[in-house]
């Protein structure tokens, strides 16, 4: 990586764009990328787009796409979907239903594969919205894989949480479980030409009343694949990131953003190097000649001491 | 450092099945592998690849129309400084064709019955210093 395509990507040239996300995703030194202009991020607002798998995700994002677009500003997109746990091979899809904007030079999208991460996105997904942000991009649509209930790292990485339900996603009971729908700053109900649309609306209504915030999470009823109720999403997570301003709360996101990047280079130091080509033949070489584990993995955190990055 | 390939079906043929087959034998064979659905131009196919940052693009043609759609996705290549990066097309492909494809620079092409290893092993062998 050089000095030339982090200026050609800052000035907008998608390839040198690509190329440091590629560098940044496989866990490489980010000073070289992000020298002393760190202050510099910040300024994008991160919408985070989560729900089931099969809830409409992917066409809400390329909806709001659209909407961000019709205000002048350029938009990118982090799209995530699952590696296997098997083969740690990936299918990339979310694509497919973005195409509308694949010629748009002011939209750049980019999938990844969550590598083993549990929690929703790509371990690297937060360092790659702020690459995206330090690029300039003033809106940072990040969409999770599927979720169940529990899969909430997009709350900490994102300003706005946008959580997509369709009318079949459960009953009352379902809404009052914990996880998720506590994250969520925004429902969205899509797919409400299908029946069961009002009934969800009241359970969630019911669900989100027991609660007790500041901001109280609207409702937005969405057919996404027509654009209905598409720029009522946009105005309601526009008014919440004005919420986040107003009360001095966008502050307290960006602290705990800050708290879980380092939770996350601190964990990368550390763990799961086990397997890197170089380690495997040391390793192998210390199994050979009997060297105790712990002897080994000293000898391996010794040395990450002395040189951190991959 | 998985190998990162995109898998595109350019044109207007409907039949994505072999796209569809080769995705998943890449996947199952540890690659991250973009898909990007139905009727693609070559503009947007490389746009993608470029956005993607992908090691190789593979596309499937079933139309007949390959002998004007490859040579038109190669122009976009070079337009864009991203030729170089192997391409391999898929598909219903007349051995003649196939020749005059790797003439102007396909890497490699595979026709039915193709057993999904032999597209792995090609990937793997055109993509060294990944893994």
């Amino acid at each position: 990586m050089n000095t030339e395509t982090v200026e050609r990507a800052k000035a907008g040239n998608h390839q040198a764009q690509a190329e440091i996300i590629t560098y940044l995703e496989n866990g490489k030194n980010p000073e070289i990328i992000f020298g002393d202009s760190y202050h510099c991020i910040g300024n994008a607002h991160r919408i985070g787009i989560t729900g089931p798998p099969g809830a409409g995700k992917s066409t809400v994002v390329s909806k709001l796409i659209t909407e961000v677009r019709r205000t002048g500003s350029k938009c990118a997109v982090v799209a995530c979907d699952p590696s296997s746990p098997y083969t740690h091979g990936a299918l990339l899809g979310d694509r497919t239903r973005m195409v509308d904007h694949f010629t748009d030079p002011g939209v750049f999208i980019r999938s990844m594969a969550t590598r083993g991460n549990l929690g929703g996105l790509a371990p690297t997904t937060s360092i790659v919205a702020d690459f995206l942000d330090f690029c300039g991009y003033p809106v940072i649509l990040i969409e999770t894989v599927g979720v169940g209930q529990t899969e909430v790292d997009v709350v900490s990485k994102t300003d706005t949480v946008v959580v997509i339900i369709t009318p079949e996603s459960g009953d009352s009971i379902q809404m009052m479980k914990a996880g998720l729908l506590e994250g969520a700053d925004i429902f969205c109900i899509n797919k409400t030409d299908r029946p069961g649309g009002d009934v969800m609306e009241a359970d969630l209504t019911f669900g989100l009343g027991l609660s007790s915030r500041d901001w109280a999470p609207p409702i937005v009823k969405t057919i996404a694949k027509e654009s209905i109720g598409i720029s009522e999403l946009y105005t309601q997570i526009k008014k919440h990131m004005e919420h986040l301003i107003k009360n001095d709360e966008r502050n307290n996101k960006c602290i705990e953003r800050y708290f879980s990047e380092i939770d996350f280079w601190l964990e990368s130091f550390v763990f799961d190097k086990a397997l890197e080509p170089e380690r495997k033949k040391y390793i192998q070489k210390s199994f050979g000649e009997d060297t105790p584990p712990w002897t080994v993995a000293k000898t391996l955190w010794k040395n990450k001491m002395e040189e951190p990055w991959q | 450092m998985a190998i990162k390939v995109i898998i595109a079906k350019p044109g207007l043929d409907g039949h994505d099945r072999g796209a569809k087959v080769i995705a998943q034998a890449l996947r199952n064979a540890g690659m991250e592998v973009v898909y990007t659905g139905l009727h693609q131009t070559p503009e947007m196919i490389i746009r993608a690849a470029i956005q993607e940052d992908v090691d190789v693009i593979g596309v499937s043609i079933l139309s007949g129309a390959h002998m004007s759609i490859v040579p038109r996705i190669i122009e976009k290549m070079k337009e864009n400084g991203i030729w170089g990066k192997p391409l391999f097309v898929g598909g219903i492909i007349p051995a003649d064709d196939a020749e005059e494809l790797k003439k102007i620079g396909v890497s490699a092409v595979f026709g039915p019955g193709t057993p999904t290893s032999k597209v792995v092993e090609f990937i793997n062998s055109v993509v060294k210093d990944k893994k």
